[in-house]
């Protein structure tokens, strides 16, 4: 049982990693129409900026809330310079602007730090939490889940009661409605790639004390929180941040309980999701909003 | 007289050949003005124009000032309310964020509340809808919406696409009687794009007839009505079936 809870916490601490980068996805998706494919890159080359910043002697907390916002500030210009043109163009020419962008950073990132794997400070003390008898968790892994819980709600709160969260959500739903209204919407387009970015950040410095920090490091979990998202459904925030956790868990206990569950994880968990999504397209909370006209 | 808009050799394009030949007409501060012709004459167009949304030359003036040139959101923050063609629902939003967004630019801020109080007062309907996506609701009721979206702006011009298109005849009534209320009650000037000009010149105090991107008649919405031959030309629902049948 305390194997199975941990396990559990385990599962969530990175399924909540998952759950704020497909939080990420949907954002851009729903005001785009697209993944964001360099999402992952993106998340990584931040994380590499925090590391530079820490190396210069920062202390790791100041590093990373700077590490967010050059991480907001960057992707605006980004969406400005890179995507923005690219806003009316055919969907295969924005994919290819997505995959040169996630192979431009990538290649960036290897440039300016070279592809050796760096070991990357935890944001928290080392060690472990006893939490009951015999049932201690790493403490980063506790406050990987505690930080990333805090992403979920205040990105919730944002959109849900904020007036800049509304005009943010409206530009993504209507942009000709939301000019009328006086909405600048080539304002909010570009606001909501800097909010992806500083959530990347986030889940950059909070996997890289687990993976170790390299070029590469941003795979896996955009692969998993792009499952996430679309098993959740790719419209729908909540689903998707749920489909994150989900992930995350399932991948623990894959790990855990089925015999080669470690090298086959991946591969197992994708299967399911897939299975899901063969029943339902839209994922679990996806929206199909009956529409009249 | 004080002009809430003019409109002076205004042209308008998409891209490819002009749509609005230079037109001109005013709308008078707190009355309606009717706009009307027929179905592709540049009615939507010419909405479009004044509120940058498309290649406009010319020059549009809102209460006297320039803003020919200015984005559409710019526009909005100046005042203008425009409901238009197709109603703008926010379809993926609920009900409450609509008209959340249309007090988005309200000038005097706590005002929310009364200004919501006032559009359930004219449209009860949304009230009982408030909780719910806008994409789910009629079109009567997405009409409805889009109206209560623009009041609640606190606007000083309000301009409306074809309010009554595509709409049951008894709720084009009641969207009317309504439409004759806020236009007593607020002193805000209005522009009506219509086709059907029956209901339109009841409303209007002066009107305004556009023909293939030429504006061919304006005047007192009283004298166009009785000017025989437009009447017999453009106006009301029947000669234009007539015509063509
Ligand atoms: N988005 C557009 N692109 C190109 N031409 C358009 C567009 N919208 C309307 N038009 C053309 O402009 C003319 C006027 O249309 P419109 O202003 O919609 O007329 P109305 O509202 O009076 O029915 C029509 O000939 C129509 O084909
Ligand atoms: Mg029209």
């Amino acid at each position: 049982m305390t194997f199975f809870l941990e396990q559990l916490i385990i599962g969530l601490s990175s399924g909540g990693i998952y759950a704020i980068m497909a939080l990420a996805l949907v954002m851009i998706y729903k005001s785009t129409g697209h993944v964001n494919l360099a999402q992952g890159e993106m998340a990584v080359f931040s994380t590499f900026i925090a590391w530079t910043l820490v190396q210069t002697g920062m202390p790791l907390w100041p590093a990373i809330l700077l590490t967010v916002a050059v991480s907001f500030v960057g992707a605006i210009v980004l969406e400005r310079v890179v995507v923005r043109p690219f806003a009316e163009a055919d969907d295969l020419v924005v994919v290819a602007v997505f995959v040169g962008l996630f192979l431009s950073i990538h290649s960036l990132a290897g440039a300016i730090w070279n592809y050796e794997v760096k070991p990357f400070p935890s944001a928290f003390s080392d060690g472990s939490v006893s939490l009951m008898v015999d049932l201690s968790i790493r403490t980063h892994t506790l406050g990987s889940l505690v930080t990333t819980g805090a992403v979920l709600t205040a990105v919730w709160i944002f959109f849900r009661y904020t007036q800049l969260g509304l005009a943010l959500r409206a530009a993504a739903d209507n942009r000709e409605s939301s000019r009328l209204v006086g909405i600048n919407v080539s304002l909010m387009l570009a606001l909501g790639w800097g909010l992806a970015a500083g959530i990347g950040a986030v889940a950059g410095v909070m996997i890289a004390p687990v993976t170790f920090l390299d070029p590469g490091m941003g795979l896996a979990p955009l692969i998993f929180a792009l499952a996430g998202a679309l098993l959740g459904g790719i419209t729908s925030p909540f689903g998707a941040a749920l489909g994150g956790l989900i992930v995350g868990v399932l991948e623990a206990m894959i790990s855990a309980y089925v015999p080669y569950g470690i090298e086959f994880r991946e591969l197992i968990a994708l299967m399911l999701i897939l299975s899901v999504l063969l029943v339902r397209p839209a994922g679990l909370f996806g929206e199909i909003v009956a529409r009249r006209v | 007289m004080s002009y809430a808009l003019e409109l002076n050799d205004v042209t308008a394009s998409y891209g490819h050949g002009s749509i609005l030949h230079g037109i001109n007409f005013a709308v008078p501060e707190g009355e309606v003005t009717a706009l009307l012709g027929a179905n592709g004459a540049g009615k939507t167009t010419t909405l479009r124009a004044i509120c940058g949304m498309i290649e406009t030359g010319g020059e549009v003036r809102l209460f006297g000032e320039d803003i020919t040139g200015k984005s559409p959101d710019a526009i909005a923050r100046m005042g203008v309310a425009h409901v238009p063609d197709g109603r703008g629902t926010f379809t993926g939003l609920t009900v409450m964020d609509n008209l959340r967004l249309g007090a988005l630019i309200a000038k005097r801020r706590g005002n929310f509340r009364r200004s919501l109080d006032r559009v359930f007062d004219y449209f009860p309907r949304l009230k009982e809808r408030m909780g719910q996506h806008a994409g789910t609701l009629s079109g009567g009721e997405q009409q409805m919406l889009a109206i209560s979206r623009a009041l609640v702006s606190e606007p000083h011009l309000i301009l409306l696409d074809e309010p009554s298109i595509g709409l049951a005849p008894v709720i084009v009534k009641q969207l009317f009687g309504i439409l004759e209320q806020i236009a007593q009650d607020a002193g805000v000037s209005m522009l009506l794009v219509e086709q059907n000009s029956n209901l339109a010149l009841k409303l209007a105090s002066n009107a305004a007839l556009l023909e293939v991107g030429n504006l061919v008649a304006q005047g007192s919405a009283e004298a166009l009505s009785q000017n025989q031959d437009i009447a017999r030309a453009y106006l009301g629902d029947g000669a234009g079936a007539e015509a063509g049948a």
